[in-house]
Order: C-alpha cells, then structure tokens, then sequence
C-alpha cells in the first residue's frame, strides 16, 4: 500500500495544511502523519474529514526520503502535490521556506520541466 | 467612465455588509462549506491550490487611475504584492484570507468597485471592447450597454442560479476585440435598415469542453429591447438547460441539442410576452448611463507630430513599440496606447503593486486618468497624445512594461494554470515564460507577425487555447504534464475553433514544437500573409508533417 | 416540515395526497399535476382548498386556464442552487396572475429567501428550528435593488426616473 497522508486547506486562510500526528494541521508537509496500513489510512480520512477548521480534507500519496543527516521530509507522488506542498513553480518568491531539492526556486523553469519538478 | 449614484453606492455597500455577515456565519460554523461555496463564489472568491483567490470585477474593463491605486493598495495590504489580470476583465489576488474578504471588499467599494458574480451559475462580469469610445470605427459605445446589462443583471433574483455560469460580451466595433462570439450571448452592435442602433444577438458560443461559435439567435433587436430580449433568452435557459451533467449545461449544449431555430421559436415567443412587462428601461435611463461615457474634452492637435515621429527613426524601439502596440483613435492628435502585460520570462497578465501605482500615475499624466483592461490580458491608454507617446514609452520601461510585442508571438494569453488553480491539469505559465524566451528576438517577433498564442491549463480553456493561431492544452498524461497543441483558431470577427495536431507534447518537446510550426509557416508563407492566412490557406497537414514526419503522419 | 409565513412560523394545513389516495374529505390537499389534469372537475367540486404541486420540468403554463380554482401552487428547489422554481414562480405570478400562495420546498435556505421573495414565493418550507431573526436580516439584507420582478418594490431604475422628474 502507498503511503498516505491527509492535507486540507485552511479555512481561515485557505492555506495548504497537513494532518499531523498530534491531531493539529501543520504547514509543514515533514510534519504530516503517515499511514500505510488499511485501518490505519481508512483512520486518517476519517479524522481529517470530520476537522471543521479546514476545508476539503483528502489523502494523497506520498513518498518518505532519507537524508544524510537522518532527517526525514516527505515527498508528494503527483506534481500537482508537490506544487501544493511547495508553492507555485513560478514565483520562487512565494514558495515556501526550507523546500527540498526536488523543487528549488532557484533552478531556471526549463530545467524544472527536465526534472519534472 | 460610469460614476455611481446613491443607490450604486448603497448596493455595493449593502452586498459587502451581507457578504461579511455570511462569513461570520461560516467561521462560526453555521453555514457549512457546501452552504458557504455558492455564496462566497458569487462574490469572486475561490478556493485554490494554496490560498483562497477573490476574483473582483472590471466591469467593461474600464479602471480610473483612483481604482487602480485601490488595487495596487489591496494587493500590498491583503495580499502578496501583485495581482494577475484575468482573460475576462477581471483582476484576482492569490493570496486573501477569508477573514480579510470582507475589509477587501468593502476598500474595493469605497473606490465603486465590487466581486459581485465573478464566479459561481449567474451571469458573470460583463465585457466589452477595450478600445470603446475611441475607436474611430466604432458604431456605438459598448460601454454604455454594458452598464446596463451590468445593474440589471447585478442580483437578479430569477437568474442567480442558473444550470452554468453565463457570460455576456458586447463589441461595437466591426473589428471584434471581445472574442464575441465565444461567448453564451454576444452582442455586436449595428444599424438597422433606417440606420437606427441595435443588436445582433448571437447565443452559444463558449470555449471549454465543447468549443462553439455562437449563432445568430436575432439579426436585429432595436436597443430599446435589450433587456427583455436578455431576460427572455435567460428565462429559456434557466428551465430548459441541461443540470444533469455539470459538462453539458452552458447554453451552448442547449442550442446545439435543441437546434437554434427551435431555440429561436421558443426565445422570440418568451420575448413576446416579455417586453410587455415593463423589463426594458425608459430612454431617460439609458441616456443617464450613456451622459457618462461622452467624449472628454480633447484638445484641437494637428494629426502629424514631429517629435512622435523623429523618435521613432532615432529609437527603433520605439518605433517597433508604435508599430505593434499604438492603434489609431478618432480624435487627431491622439492614439490608443497598449500597455503589454507581457515582459519576456514574466507571468502573463501579473502586475506588481508598485507597476500598478505607476500605470494609475501615468495614465494621470498622459490618458486624462483612465485605462482599461483587455481580455488578452493587457492595459490600454485610451487618450494618449501623440506628442506624450515617446515620454510614456521611457516611463514605461522604467516600470519593464514598455514590450513591443502587443499581437506578436510572445504577447501569450494564458491561464494561471496548475501553479495556482486548483482545477487545472498542468501548468500554463512556464510554458508561455520559455515560449517568450525562445522567442525573445524582438526583430524575429515582428518577422513572424500577427500570431495568436494562448494556453490552458485544463479543458475549461480559460487560456482560451482553441482561440489561438497556436493553442496549447495541457493534460495529464500518467501522472506527467503534456501539452497538446491546437491550430487555426482565432477569436476575432472571423472567429473559428483551433484544429487538435497529432498527440501531445511532453513539457520538454513542447516549445520545440511550438518553433516548428512557427518555422513551417515562415517557410511556406507568401509575402505579407500572417499566420492565420497560410494556415487557412494550406490545412494542417504541412504542419503535421514537419511536426511528427510525413510517413508517420500518412500512417496515423 | 415548519411553515413560514409572512416572517412567522405557522400551522400548515396542507396534506400531500397521492395520486390514488381518496381525497373525499375536507382536507386541504396538494396534489400532483398529472391527478389536477385527470381530475380537475371532481377536484373543483370539493368543498375544500386544493393545490397542485409542480415538478422544475412542468410549466406553470399548464394550469393557465385553471388559476382561479387552485389555492396554492407549490415549487420546489431540489438543491439550492437549481433555480428553475424562481422562473416558475414569476410566470404564475407575473405573466399569469395567480393570487394564491406559492409554496417554495425542498433545499429552502435564508440565503436564497429575498430572491423567492422577489420571484413571487410568499410561503416557505424550512428546517426546525431556524434563526427567524436571522432570516429576517437577509431577507432585509439589500434594501436597494435593479431590475424589475414580481414584487413591488420601488427599483433603483425607477426611484432615478422620480429623482428626475
């Protein structure tokens, strides 16, 4: 089973939220509360749905990376996540602080397009 | 432009008070959101990929420079510094808050400048020529008309939840700058056979899904008719369009699955009965309206002046900016000023803050202190005086907005697309950012000529992609964006629909693609032929050829 | 299903019948418009209210002939957001002259309530227990408006014609 994590929409603010393991919606997709076992993802939807503070909970799918210093982030499979996740590809600007390596504002857009973000 | 009265004022102003009332009642909990989203929708706010998005009207595309600063101030205040200028006369922010949307709206009112019906199944924001009132071919003013249709239109308790949004465009131009016949009813305004005014009344067009042209519905209604012959065609659609299927409800569907003459049975008999029931408005209204849209007192200027033209020989730049972004006007003396939203490499449409306060400074200074907005996403000077060109032009470089390229291959209509919409299938503006540097050679541009560009990001065809010389759809193939390319649409008078070419383009193949047809065409044209022409002239097939191979093509 | 009425919440006399069921008695009744067309003599000679219920695809057209002898017409709004019953109700009211209650049921919310008003509704099915305070603020919501319908209220286009006269 792929991996799950719940995301949302704030309701205040529209901004994009993760379900986290503390049951609060946090900005940062690292933070999100992953799921992989059946009951455990059929769980997740459940909680996200019935937050009233956000709006059109959902799960996707996601990956877990490793990183050298045994640092965890966590990576959406679509391209449209990983634009949700990390902010629009043209407006380095606005994208988020910290943002992994597969989306860095400062790579030219064609070469975005060669990595497919 | 239009001044609000008393009651335009307390209208707009009620509608902010109803409005914030309705989102206390949502972040208390007592709406839900599907309760709350055809209400915050019918006052232009969304809720996109990363925030929520107001949509706030240009009514006819006209702006005074008091209403652009407002814009310029929101866009600092609420939101993140710019704003992107919509294919429809509209303006959006990115980035509001939904408790913020009230305070917006009501500074948007303080400037007489609303959301109301820029989204959501009502009729949405009405759009006319950007060049009306100046365009010395002009028939009548589309303005004054859009007005109007804007007050009746503006809460119509019967028409506010119709099968699908509904949009309305009138030109008064023979020259269509609207894309009038994309639209669910086009106007087009003419002279009847006593040479009196009125209008040809087309329905059914649209793009999206289903691209139509519209069709003639009415070959003359008298202008004293507009509104019950609007209300009768709303009061058809909003009993006999489709909502069974959100694809097949705009009234389009209805006309092509009805036939437009029994579509035109059932309007002409509804309208019958209609305009005896006191719907249409008395003359003194209507020349109320119109007493606002009269000629500003221009000054007496010989046609030719020197400098303008001595400028255009010493700067060639400027003589290629006078070549593709002035249009004529009516009055000697004085052009129309296209301002391109266009730079090479930036998000067509988007205006900073600070460029906004700069345009609402200039157009003080050089067009009696108003603008108008255009559907393909940029600024027009209505006044400018040929004698001011050169100066505007310098200021306008120092704010990167004087690009020559107005009507060129790089002047790109395009949609947000996946970098903000929530419904798009894959993003629009890098792939029109790497198209503009590819093209970036401004010599190569005006050798290239007129050439229509536009990409969508989904099917919805904001970025009005089958209008395009050159369209560009994206899709999502497996989880990959692709990029389908179309040919031979053209939004003008003779409107037509882009033809599908081949299978899609990867993100990587597609500006290759792009420069192919664009090198075909240079190749095959006859001297002085635009691209529209050669490709009417030869079809598709060269273009396939030189795209995907002339045996694979035969194959296919 | 409470019945609101004039801004207050009132007794509902009204019984859905079927189309088979025996309407002998002196109930008053809503039937459908197929049973008001079968049985429109018998239905006129009851000594008690009648009133037809019409689907969003029947048109009001149908009981044109018919007005005088019918209470009540009641509409129905599926979902809030299809608004076919708002063209029905201004037909009846407007182009027909129907002067007796027109009913608005089904997804019937304070948000949509001015617009009913406007189009002719002047009874509503509403849920338990609703904000009546509430609903009177958004029916009061915009004071001003544009077009003409089928109320009397003075329209912004006509308070400008007085202004000018």
């Amino acid at each position: 089973m792929t991996l799950q994590i719940a995301t949302a929409n704030r309701l205040t603010d529209g901004i994009v939220v993760y379900l986290g393991y503390d049951g609060e919606w946090t900005r940062h997709i690292d933070e999100a509360r992953v799921a992989e076992r059946e009951d455990d993802i059929a769980d997740l939807l459940i909680e996200a749905k019935a937050a009233a503070a956000v709006v059109g909970a959902y799960l996707i799918d996601a990956e877990i990376h490793l990183s050298e210093e045994s640092s965890r982030t966590i990576r959406p499979q679509s391209y449209r996540e990983r634009i949700r996740a990390f902010g629009p590809s043209i407006h380095p600007a606005f994208a988020k602080k910290m943002v992994p390596e597969h989306f860095d504002p400062r790579t030219d857009v064609s070469a975005v397009f060669m990595n497919g973000i | 432009m239009y001044k609000y009265d008393e009651f335009d004022e307390t209208f707009v102003s009620e509608r902010v008070a109803q409005f914030r009332e309705q989102v206390a009642r949502r972040l208390s909990g007592d709406l839900s959101e599907d309760e709350f989203r055809p209400l915050r929708l019918m006052n232009g706010l969304y809720l996109q990929l990363h925030a929520y998005m107001l949509r706030v009207a240009i009514p006819y595309g006209m702006l005074s420079s008091a209403q652009m600063r407002k814009l310029a101030e929101v866009a600092r205040t609420y939101d993140r510094g710019y704003a992107h200028f919509t294919t429809r006369q509209n303006i959006q922010f990115n980035w509001p808050k939904l408790e913020d949307t009230p305070d917006i709206l009501e500074e948007l009112a303080s400037v007489e400048m609303h959301a109301i019906q820029t989204s959501g199944n009502c009729i949405r924001n009405v759009t006319a020529d950007q060049y009306a009132g100046v365009d010395p071919e002009e028939i009548d003013d589309s303005r004054v008309w859009s007005e109007l249709i804007r007050q009746w239109s503006s809460l119509h308790p019967e028409f506010t939840f119709l099968p699908r949004k509904f949009k309305i465009a009138v030109t008064g131009s023979p020259h269509d700058r609207t894309a009038v016949k994309f639209h669910d009813i086009g106007l087009i305004i003419k002279r009847g056979p006593d040479g009196e005014i009125g209008f040809e009344v087309l329905v059914g067009g649209g793009l999206g899904r289903t691209p139509m042209i519209g069709r003639t519905v009415r070959d003359f209604l008298p202008k004293q008719y507009l509104l019950s012959y609007l209300e009768a065609i709303l009061r058809v659609y909003n009993q006999l369009g489709r909502r069974d299927n959100k694809y097949k409800a705009r009234i389009k569907i209805l006309v092509h699955e009805t036939g437009i003459d029994a579509l035109r049975d059932m309007v002409e008999a509804e309208w019958a009965s209609v305009k005896e029931e006191g719907v249409d408005l008395p003359d003194a209204e209507v020349d109320r309206v119109r007493s606002y849209f009269s000629d500003p007192e221009y000054l007496t200027l010989p046609d030719h002046d020197h400098t303008f033209q001595v400028k255009q020989f010493e700067d060639p730049t400027f003589g290629r900016w006078v070549r593709a972004n002035l249009a004529p006007h009516k009055v000697p003396g004085y052009v129309i000023a296209n301002i391109s939203l266009k730079p090479i490499g930036g998000a067509p449409g988007d205006a900073t803050s600070a460029q906004m306060t700069a345009i609402a400074d200039l157009a003080d200074k050089y067009s009696l202190g108003e603008m108008r907005v255009a559907h393909e996403q940029n600024l027009v000077f209505a006044d400018v005086k040929k004698s001011d060109a050169y100066a505007l032009w310098k200021q306008l470089n120092e704010i990167q907005l004087g690009t020559p390229n107005l009507g060129l291959i790089s002047d790109i209509i395009a949609c947000p697309g996946l970098d903000y919409c929530s419904l798009a299938n894959a993003r629009s503006i890098p792939v029109a950012q790497r198209l503009q540097r590819r093209f970036a050679d401004i010599k190569r541009q005006f050798d290239i000529g007129a050439l229509t560009l536009n990409i969508s990001g989904c099917i919805n065809a904001c970025g009005h992609h089958h209008a395009g010389h050159i369209g560009i759809l994206g899709v999502d193939r497996r989880g990959e964006e692709y990029y389908q390319l179309t040919l031979g649409g053209s939004a003008d008078e003779n409107a037509s629909i882009g033809k599908i070419v081949g299978p899609a383009f990867s993100g990587a193949e597609i500006v290759d693609a792009v420069e192919l047809v664009v090198e075909t065409y240079l190749k095959l044209r006859n001297s002085g032929e635009k691209f529209i022409e050669t490709y009417r002239q030869l079809g598709e097939t060269p273009f396939k050829n030189a795209l995907f191979g002339e045996k694979q093509n035969a194959a296919a | 299903m409470p019945l609101l009425k004039e801004g207050q919440i009132v007794t509902d006399p009204w019984v859905r019948v079927e189309d088979d069921a025996d309407i002998s008695g002196e109930t008053a009744v809503v039937v459908s418009l197929k049973r008001w067309l079968d049985e429109a003599e018998t239905l006129k000679s009851r000594n008690a209210p009648v009133a037809v219920a019409l689907s969003n695809d029947q048109s009001p057209s149908q009981l044109v002939d018919d007005l005088d002898s019918i209470d009540a017409v009641f509409l129905t709004f599926p979902a809030y957001t299809d608004g076919r019953a708002y063209s029905q109700a201004r037909l009846l009211r407007q182009r027909y002259g129907f002067q007796g209650e027109i009913r608005a049921t089904g997804n019937v919310l304070r948000d949509q309530y001015a617009f009913m008003q406007r189009c002719g509704f002047d009874a509503y099915d509403v849920a338990e227990g609703i904000d009546l305070a509430g609903w009177g603020r958004s029916a009061g919501a915009m004071s001003e408006v544009y077009q003409t319908a089928t109320d009397d209220v003075q329209t912004i286009w006509a308070k400008r014609q007085g202004t000018a006269a």
